[in-house]
Parts: C-alpha cells; sequence; structure tokens
C-alpha cells in the first residue's frame, strides 16, 4: 500500500495546504463531539454508575468488581455464587478485565470506566471503518461517516447504555480484523488476524460468526469473478490455527456453557423479528437512510455480479456487510443473535457510501462539489432529525442506593446472608451484585399480592441472585449444572435485611415501613444504617422467633 | 533511518494529543488531570503495545492504519496473554496487567531495530 494515498497523513505539512478531506473529517468530529454529549454529563466521575438504564450493566460490573477483587478470573466469588466456592464464571473476561485495569491503573471508579469504555469502543469502530472504507475509496469512507452517527441514537444506543459494552468491544475487533485481512499478504501478519479473531472470540464471539461468514463469503466472492487468492487463503488458515491454539484451553468449557445456556439446543435457525421489545432494530428506525442502504445494497450486488475489475477490499468489505444482513435474520446460540442490528449504522455506512459514491461518479465534472455537497446535506439531515434524545441520569441505580452499598461493604462480614425486600428500582436484580455480599431479592409480586391480600408475613417467596450456576470446573471441563429458583425464605434467617423505604407507589411504601416495625419491635431487628431512599436492617438473633402472621386494614 | 524515528515520534505525540483532546472536550467539566491518566492509562496499556508490534511495518502501513490496528492488536493481545496466564499459571491477573504492556512494547521496538539494521546492512 503506498504510504500516502491510503492513509491519512499525520505529518504536519498536513496543515500548510488546505486538505478538504481533513477539514471535513474535522467537522464530522465536532458534529460526533455533539452527538455523544448526551452521555457522561460531560463528566468522567459520577457519585454512582451514570446512565445505566438496563442490568446488563451492572453485570459487567460486578465482573470488573470481582476481578479486581481477587486478582483472579477463572472462578466466581461466593458472592456471585449464592454462597458456593470454586464455581466456573460463565461470563466472557475480556471487558471486564479491560474494565478492572483501566481503573486500577487510572484509579477512576469501574463503573465510570465501563462506561467510558462503552463509548470509546463505539468510537473507535467507527473510526477503522472510515478507514476500512477509505482503502476502497478516500470519497466513499467520508461520504459514510455521518450514517454512522445514528449509533448514539435510539434505538441504536441501546448498546450504550443497555449493557452491550462486550458487543462493542467486539465490534472494533472485527473491524480491525478486516483491515488486518485486507493487509494478510504481509509477512507474518496472519498471527495478528489470529491474535484478533481470539480477542473476538473471548470479548462476545457472536460478531466472530459473521466475521467468519464475511469471509467465506468473500473467499466465494473472490471465486466467482476468477479473482480467487490461494495466498490469503493458506494465511487465513493459518490465522485459524493461531486462533484455535489460543482459544483451545477453553473450547471444552464454552462447549458445556453453550449446553448450559441452550435450552432447546439449537445452534442455528430463523430468527422472527422481535418487534415487541423496544430496542429491536428495524429498517425504518434509520428514517430516510434506509432507502439509501436497500439501494446501496442492490448497487453492490450488480457491481460484483457484473463489473470486471473489483476491488478486493470492494468485495471483502460488501461480504462482510451481507454477512450481517444474513445474521441479523437467524439466532445463533440464543435469540439475542440479532442484536448485530443494533449495528446496522456500521454496515449500512458500507452500502450507502457505495450508493453515493456511484452517484457522484455519474456526474464527474462536478464530483468534488458534489461530495462535499452530499456530505454536509447529510450532517445536517442528522443534526436535524437524528440527534439523539437525553438518557435518564439514574435508571436503575442512583447515589443514595450506592452510599448503602459501599456502606455494606465496608461495615458488614463478607459472607454476611441480605434479604432484598423491595425498590422501585430492584427490577434489575443484577444491581445487588456490586453489594458484593449473598443476597436473595423477595419476589416483587409476591410481595405486591401481600399488600392486596392485607397480610403482612415474614415468610415470602424470594430469589437467589447469583451469577454461578452451580458450574464447578474440574481440570478443563465443568460439572455440576444446576439453577437457582424461587424459595419460600423467612426475613429472621438473614443476617440483613436491605430495603428502600420511599416508594413511587403510596401503599408500598407503608407496607414496608409496617414490615420495618415489625422487624424492629417483635424479631430483635435494628436499624444499622439508613439515608434519604434506603434502611439496613441487622439481624440481633439470626434463625431465632419471627413476627408471626397477622392481618391489616389496607 | 532518525528521520523515520523523529516522523513516527511526532505521529505518535500528534495521536496522543488528538486522544486526549477529544476525550477532554467531551467530558469539558472534569478536571483535566483525570483525562490525561485516562490518556495514559490507554494508550500505556493496550495502544502502544499493538502499535510497537506493528512498528515493523512502517514502510509498508501508513501511520494512522497501525494505530488503529495497533489498538485493536493491544486489547486484544493483552488482555488474552493475562487471561491466559491466569488460567493457565494462577497468575494474579492485576499484577500481570502492568508488566505485559511494557513486554510487548520493548518487544516491539527490538524487532523494529534488529529489522531495521538488516535493511541497512
Amino acid at each position: 500500500m503506498p504510504e500516502e494515498q491510503n492513509g491519512i497523513d499525520l505529518n504536519l505539512s498536513l496543515f500548510k495546504k488546505l486538505n478538504l478531506e481533513l477539514v471535513m473529517l474535522f467537522i464530522f468530529m465536532g458534529v460526533m463531539l455533539y452527538f455523544i454529549s448526551v452521555f457522561s454529563g460531560a463528566k468522567l466521575i459520577h457519585d454512582s454508575p451514570y446512565q445505566y438504564v438496563a442490568g446488563d450493566m451492572f453485570f459487567l460490573l460486578s465482573g470488573a468488581d470481582w476481578i479486581t477483587d481477587s486478582g483472579d478470573v477463572t472462578k466466581y466469588p461466593s458472592y456471585l455464587s449464592d454462597g458456593a466456592n470454586d464455581q466456573f464464571p460463565g461470563l466472557l473476561p475480556l471487558f471486564p478485565m479491560a474494565t478492572a485495569f483501566l481503573s486500577d491503573f487510572t484509579g477512576i471508579e469501574k463503573y465510570d470506566i465501563l462506561f467510558h469504555l462503552n463509548i470509546f469502543f463505539t468510537v473507535m469502530t467507527l473510526l477503522a471503518v472510515y478507514l476500512l472504507l477509505r482503502k476502497i475509496n478516500k470519497n466513499m469512507a467520508i461520504l459514510a461517516l455521518p450514517i454512522m452517527l445514528l449509533m448514539f441514537k435510539w434505538p441504536f444506543n441501546y448498546n450504550l447504555t443497555w449493557g452491550m459494552q462486550m458487543a462493542n468491544m467486539n465490534f472494533f475487533f472485527v473491524i480491525t480484523a478486516l483491515i488486518v485481512f485486507s493487509l494478510l499478504n504481509l509477512p507474518i501478519m496472519f498471527l495478528f488476524f489470529g491474535i484478533l479473531n481470539a480477542g473476538s472470540f473471548f470479548s462476545h464471539m457472536r460478531e466472530l460468526l459473521t466475521l467468519g461468514l464475511g469471509i467465506s463469503i468473500y473467499f466465494l466472492f473472490s471465486a466467482l469473478k476468477r479473482n480467487f487468492d490461494w495466498m490469503r487463503l493458506k494465511k487465513t488458515f493459518y490465522s485459524c490455527i493461531v486462533s484455535g491454539i489460543i482459544v483451545s484451553y477453553y473450547l471444552p468449557i464454552l462447549w458445556q456453557l453453550v449446553k448450559a445456556n441452550t435450552s432447546g439446543g439449537f445452534i442455528l435457525k430463523y430468527c422472527p423479528a422481535m418487534t415487541h421489545l423496544p430496542h429491536f432494530v428495524v429498517l425504518k428506525d434509520m428514517g430516510v437512510f434506509q432507502w439509501f442502504f436497500i439501494l446501496g445494497v442492490g448497487i453492490a450486488l450488480l457491481t460484483i455480479i457484473f463489473k470486471k475489475n473489483v476491488k478486493q477490499e470492494y468485495l471483502l468489505v460488501s461480504a462482510f456487510g451481507f454477512a450481517c444482513i444474513f445474521t441479523s435474520y437467524v439466532c445463533i446460540i440464543g435469540n439475542k443473535t440479532s442484536h448485530i442490528r443494533n449495528f446496522l449504522p456500521f454496515f449500512a455506512a458500507f452500502f450507502i457510501g457505495i450508493l453515493l459514491l456511484n452517484l457522484c461518479s455519474i456526474l464527474r465534472r462536478f464530483r468534488k462539489i458534489l461530495i462535499c455537497a452530499a456530505f454536509m446535506t447529510f450532517i445536517i439531515l442528522m443534526i436535524s432529525n437524528h440527534f439523539p434524545k437525553e438518557i435518564p441520569e439514574y435508571a436503575v441505580s442512583n447515589p443514595a442506593t450506592w452510599d448503602s452499598f459501599r456502606w455494606i461493604q465496608a461495615n458488614t462480614e463478607e459472607d454476611a446472608s441480605i434479604l432484598a425486600l423491595y425498590g422501585d428500582n430492584f427490577y434489575q436484580y443484577t444491581l445487588f451484585f456490586s453489594m458484593k455480599r449473598r443476597i436473595h431479592e423477595v419476589n416483587t409480586n409476591e410481595y405486591i399480592n401481600r399488600i392486596k391480600e392485607g397480610i403482612i408475613s415474614p415468610i415470602l417467596p424470594a430469589h437467589r441472585r447469583f451469577l454461578g450456576k452451580k458450574l464447578v470446573r474440574e481440570g478443563n471441563k465443568l460439572k455440576d449444572i444446576t439453577y437457582g429458583s424461587l424459595v419460600n425464605v423467612s426475613m429472621c434467617d438473614y443476617d440483613y435485611i436491605y430495603t428502600n423505604k420511599i416508594s413511587r407507589i403510596k401503599p408500598i411504601q407503608d407496607y414496608t415501613s409496617m414490615v420495618i416495625n415489625n422487624l424492629i419491635r417483635e424479631a430483635n431487628f435494628s436499624i444499622v444504617y439508613t439515608n434519604e431512599l434506603t434502611v439496613v436492617l441487622k439481624n440481633n438473633n439470626v434463625n431465632g422467633t419471627c413476627f408471626k402472621e397477622k392481618r391489616f386494614n389496607r | 533511518m532518525k528521520k523515520i524515528t523523529k516522523k513516527e515520534i511526532i505521529n505518535l505525540c500528534i495521536s496522543l494529543l488528538l486522544f486526549y483532546v477529544f476525550w477532554q472536550i467531551h467530558y469539558f467539566r472534569q478536571n483535566p488531570w483525570q483525562v490525561i491518566k485516562l490518556t495514559i492509562g490507554h494508550f500505556y496499556l493496550f495502544i502502544l503495545p499493538g502499535y510497537f508490534l506493528l512498528l515493523k511495518y512502517i514502510h509498508q502501513i501508513n501511520f494512522a492504519y497501525r494505530i488503529f490496528i495497533g489498538a485493536g492488536i493491544g486489547y486484544s493481545l493483552v488482555l488474552i496473554i493475562v487471561y491466559l496466564l491466569n488460567l493457565i499459571f494462577k497468575l494474579d491477573i492485576m499484577i500481570t496487567y502492568i508488566i505485559i504492556p511494557i513486554i510487548f512494547i520493548v518487544t516491539g521496538i527490538i524487532i523494529f531495530y534488529i529489522k531495521n539494521r538488516r535493511v541497512n546492512g
């Protein structure tokens, strides 16, 4: 690859003359900063997990917590395994590790680093896609940039606030792997391709399946164009050996995890549109750009079929785009494989770039002006129609909850058992993993039923909230796969009761106050911590007599 | 050789500066020291190890590509090696993660110099 033709020259000499591409790139970076301003509240450090909208964010946070605390990725701590020891984690390690390391290195809280990494990997992927497309044509790359801003808008930003961090990291690996694949004929580059694929395997895996499919389609296209590169196939094979060696120790474990996590035992099947899910992406979420996307796909297909000399990178990018489209409609090991749809702005950018480039080529004489005009029009369209809405600051966690967690970590025994009663934000139970204690949570529906029935009782059905699935490791195999279930528990069997004393629903708030009063008056509990939202009650007589079931007037 | 090294150092400094400026603008209400620490963390732990391992391709791959591919390789390789050392040899990952990047950085520089010495005869 000639040095100055295919890459951005970061040399200072660039600034000596007006480089139109660089100007558009700077405009884009400014607009991107404006788009991502809806995240993080312009601050890196917050009082508690900020803009964590769903439970998976906390799930990964607990991974980073446990890695930092134990220095060991190979087994869950007992608080994540319902008190059991030596349980093998079913969590792919790379993203929680990156969070733990960066947090430990910088001294910044893990929950802030985790959210930062989310945006970081999305921005990096966006720029990597730009560089990948630039290998085909720099005008196409520039024209594709504004489309990718959709990543920061709902429902695509589901990836950022609902806990798709591992997928975000992996998509960056996948795009980087595509660039490396295009350079595979360089000496020992297959080694790096293999390393990236192994990283992809350990970070989320599903996007790796898409990459594998994309590369297979690429070889198919090359064969059809009678431009088959045997050397590249050979090096791809070498890279598979490299990846295979790296992941070999984990493969038997993975197989059992797959078996444990797929009740139906399916590997690949058609996945119907799950439009009942708010975050499920459909084409119309792209607004007017859906038509550009469809036309782009058509033009790419026609080019591949009818054009004689097609660039290898063009074939590669199109093949990967088609693989993304295909995997949007199939389920591989569970339903969520279709989440590749949430990366639609990235792979749609390939095809929209192709379309626009072809359109601009028709009027060659005015191409430069047309490209600038199209770029600016798209930027304006994006700002006016697709600017992301504000994200709730503390949808699940809040500083009061977090203060109570910190108090529990500092002031209770490591093996203490805690029962969580009720909180408006308890619906995302992974929140409790950050408490770092063995936790059971009262079933919310049953709790509300008791209020409706006018009964106050210390016995309630509770969920055992933990990550481990009794996966105990023996060498590189797992044994004893069982699952947690709903069990009837007595409040007086726990060391601590944790609850919110405030609720948006008045009858629930009154009922919780009543339970607290009964525990204090009739069951030897005392309040050891309280703040404006939460209460922690200590049981001074564990397994002792509890208050009797009674009726109350609603 | 000296000219190439100088150009490379300038490019690296510009990347570091751009990275810092971008995130400082994003976190504009944040104390700069925190963003500086974050920038150093990203570069030392992940970006530089990958970048230096790709230094041998200095004549074949443009700087911007090397820094981005290097970032991908750095995040992937450092984390995988730390993970495997923990999985196989039970090494404490909160210690190894500090050591592994410097090993790759030094390895990359050594490979670069050996390759260049061969080229220059």
